[in-house]
């Protein structure tokens, strides 16, 4: 068998090394890009470089920004007395979508996880934690995804955040269990944000 | 494409392309195996029997790399280990533990029947947690063959006084007094941990639900269980890391 040109290889083992790609698929993309005009490619890998040098994550809630505060937490709209904490930055923009919450936002960047090794240590819980002592913040909402690990997030946080006072919602059921919320239509998040219910 | 049935439990599952995930299933009749369950994460009626230690009666399409999940029948639920802080590392440690013992399609129905009572279990509210992972891991041990040895020293083979002792992982029980005094890994037992464990190795259920285990007993049982189970397995798991973290 001929060998395959390192700089090939190399390019099979990046794109084999992102979330849901599989050896197989890498070098399905990889032969793409290699097919693929100039142009294009130098408007990926420059879009690649750009993104990392300009969009960072908010010192506050770890959504995505272009500055230390993202343009949630910077504005002056946004009822800040109430915080969602979700998984994931997607989960913002799935519950922006609906436009009906109004509060601010804390991303995790995960869910408790033991079996994949995943702590409390892995996620931005301490972050969570102080910011609420920090802040007066008069409701937290647990919407963390309706499954397994993200069940026991949320009670994670709920006792937690038990001592500090503050109360801690989580979103009505409806939303499909072991689903994932940045999945969740529009109307099916809506009503669970409206129909929260104490913890 | 050919199908095949399958009772299957949920052990893990990783996120994949847009919306799938790859599941790794432990089935009665194939053992354990991985499988595509597309549109998993869109959260359609189904993927509720598809979540982590959900059990349910699957059709599965043989596929060219990973067999895909094509119907799937949900039997019972776990809902009351969904929420369960503790609950739910239990159910990892179970499914960490199984996953990494079981060669891929190689059936063992003694390890499906106990996973299946063990989820059961733990899903069963009035049941302590600790105490029903404990009997697991005694359980799991007897049928990987590394049971402890309770009744002789195994330094020295003699037969061991009902009195306090000491567990080695290394030689895979509890050292008499004298042997124990020289041991640097492993545990102390005291009498009445001793007998409990003697009690778990006999499999005597009935009697061990019976019991009220404080938590120093319980901990000592655990701290033996769990470094003889590492000690064989050759390697820390995730789970037991995160579970002794909520204790
Ligand atoms: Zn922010
Ligand atoms: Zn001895």
């Amino acid at each position: 068998m001929a060998d395959v040109p390192a700089a090939l290889t190399r390019v099979m083992e990046e794109l084999g090394r992102l979330p849901g790609i599989g050896p197989k698929t890498a070098q399905r993309l990889s032969f793409y890009i290699l097919r693929t005009p100039r142009e294009s490619v130098d408007r990926l890998a420059s879009a690649l470089v750009e993104v990392k040098a300009r969009i960072r994550f908010c010192d506050e809630c770890f959504f995505i920004a272009e500055a230390p505060r993202c343009a949630i937490c910077l504005s002056t709209r946004r009822d800040r007395a109430v915080l969602c904490v979700v998984e994931e930055p997607l989960d913002v923009l799935a519950i922006e979508r609906t436009g009906e919450y109004h509060g601010l936002y804390h991303v995790l960047h995960g869910a408790l996880s033991p079996i994949d090794g995943v702590g409390p240590a892995e996620l931005k819980i301490a972050e969570l934690v102080a910011r609420l002592r920090r802040e007066p913040v008069s409701e937290v909402i647990l919407a963390t995804d309706p499954d397994m690990e993200g069940e026991a997030t949320a009670a994670y946080l709920a006792e937690q955040l038990a001592p500090l006072g503050v109360k801690t919602t989580r979103l009505a059921h409806g939303l499909p269990v072991g689903g994932e919320l940045e999945y969740a239509d529009e109307l099916t998040l809506a009503r669970a944000f409206s129909g929260r219910r104490a913890f | 494409m050919p199908t095949y049935e399958a009772d299957a439990i949920v052990l893990h599952r990783l996120d994949y392309g847009e919306a799938d995930r790859i599941l790794t299933l432990l089935t009665r009749e194939h053992g354990k195996l991985a499988a595509i369950a597309k549109g998993a994460r869109k959260g359609k009626a189904r993927t509720g029997a598809l979540d982590l230690f959900s059990r349910s009666h699957m059709m599965l399409a043989k596929g060219h790399n990973l067999d895909v999940v094509a119907e799937v029948q949900r039997r019972g639920d776990v809902r009351h280990i969904s929420g369960d802080l503790q609950r739910t590392a239990s159910a990892c440690l179970v499914a960490e533990v199984v996953d990494k013992v079981l060669e891929d399609r190689h059936p063992v129905s003694d390890l499906f029947d106990l996973v299946v009572v063990t989820l059961d279990r733990l899903n069963g509210l009035s049941r302590s947690p600790r105490a029903e992972t404990a009997w697991f891991l005694m359980r799991i041990l007897d049928l990987l063959g590394y049971q402890p040895q309770l009744l002789d020293c195994p330094s020295c083979s003699r037969p061991l006084p009902e009195a306090a002792g000491w567990f080695s992982p290394l030689l895979g029980g509890v050292l008499c007094a004298t042997c124990g005094a020289h041991d640097q890994a492993g545990s102390p037992v005291s009498v009445n941990s001793l007998k409990v464990l003697r009690l778990m190795a006999a499999g005597d259920g009935e009697v061990y639900d019976r019991l009220r285990l404080s938590e120093a007993l319980l901990h000592e049982v655990e701290a033996a269980l769990e470094g003889q189970l590492e000690y064989h397995l050759d390697r820390r798991l995730k789970s037991l890391d995160f579970l002794r973290s909520t204790r």
